[in-house]
């Protein structure tokens, strides 16, 4: 796994895909969707949270640490579903 | 210099997050012990030692090192589990900081090039590594998180009640499907404190190491200096996730432990 993970840019300037292409396919595709759900959840979260601040800016301190908070448990949950990806791309 | 260069050249750069073995034949046994372990015996003894030299004289007012060791136990004491644990606090704040200053410990040991510097004094590779990008290195430190905040629950209540607790108000034909859903729920709390910190870790040394392999791709000057200047800001997202990561494990503990000793509503 390690010399795949290393040498991953110089198979993507070859293009040999073995038959391990369909598995490929939907790691990269699994891939993409996570990035897209992860994003827009957080998108979301921060657009709240700075409208939140700038209507009450004294509670800009306590809003900032929820903000974190729940960003690190939206991340925890998109490298959760990363780490299948991986775990199929090169198993 | 030049020996410098190609001693670190001929590296691989995913050193740092694979975990290698040494056999040590203890009779017909094999003594085996990692490079992560290593680096978790390196932390805990960094942390043995400086944390009590830090805060060997009692002062009202600490300058130095100490101050800021004493301003993130304050904060975790006064906005993480205060707000929790309401009175119990001080039974658990001892441990919570323990693991906080670990975790965040291993954290940092994991971003600094100990291997490539002791390959280049001494010549003998395999020595550095991240322990939190070791799965099982955090799903011991999960395992711990588990065992405490059920032991914490069930020292508060005793046995029998801290079992009642896991079965809210419903009408009672439902009781085993909920107490099923609510054990299954304290495992899943488990492996997410495991993943997710090993993940965030682990993800960050794979974009290092993808980051700086492309120099080995493109063999170009323009190249090695874009790619060395995005590691450097990489490398400082990472530290901020360092400290993030092991902020998160402990505030979710702390959360899980006032779960388990809360008072019935």
């Amino acid at each position: 796994m390690l010399e795949l993970l290393t040498l991953t840019p110089m198979m993507l300037a070859e293009l040999t895909v073995g038959d391990k292409g369909l598995a490929a396919i939907g790691a990269v595709f699994g891939c993409g969707m996570i990035v897209l759900g992860a994003a827009r959840g957080i998108g979301q979260l921060a657009s709240s949270a700075v409208e939140a601040i700038a209507r009450q800016p004294e509670a800009g301190n306590r809003i900032f640490t929820t903000m974190i908070i729940a960003a690190a448990l939206i991340e925890g949950v998109t490298l959760f579903a990363l780490i299948i990806c991986l775990l199929v791309a090169y198993q | 210099m030049n020996k410098c260069m190609t001693l670190l050249a001929s590296m691989k750069v995913l050193e740092e997050i694979t975990s290698k073995k040494w056999e040590i034949p203890i009779g017909p046994y094999h003594l085996t012990f990692t490079n992560h372990m290593l680096m978790i015996s390196v932390a805990s003894i960094m942390l043995m030692v400086i944390l009590p030299l830090a805060f060997r004289r009692p002062v009202l007012v600490r300058r130095g090192f100490g101050s800021v060791i004493e301003t993130i136990c304050v904060f975790l004491r006064e906005d993480v589990a205060r707000p929790f644990l309401k009175d119990r606090t001080d039974r658990y704040i001892g441990i919570l900081w323990t693991l906080f200053f670990f975790i965040l410990t291993m954290n940092l040991l994991g971003l600094m090039p100990i291997d490539k510097l002791v390959f280049l004094l001494i010549g003998k590779e395999h020595f550095g590594g991240a322990p939190t990008a070791n799965v099982w290195v955090t799903g011991a430190l999960a395992t711990f998180s588990f065992f405490l905040f059920h032991i914490a629950g069930i020292r508060e209540k005793g046995l029998w009640h801290y079992i009642k607790t896991f079965t809210p108000p419903v009408p009672w034909p439902m009781y085993p499907f909920m107490f099923l859903i609510e054990l299954i729920s304290s495992f899943v709390r488990l492996f997410s404190l495991a993943i997710r910190l090993f993940a965030n870790i682990l993800a960050g040394h794979i974009l290092l190491a993808v980051i700086l392999g492309f120099i080995m791709m493109f063999k170009n000057f323009m190249v090695a200096t874009a790619s060395l200047t995005v590691t450097v800001l990489f490398s400082l997202l990472e530290v901020f996730v360092a400290f993030l990561q092991a902020y998160i494990f402990v505030f979710l503990t702390t959360i899980f432990i006032g779960f388990a000793i809360a008072e019935e509503h």
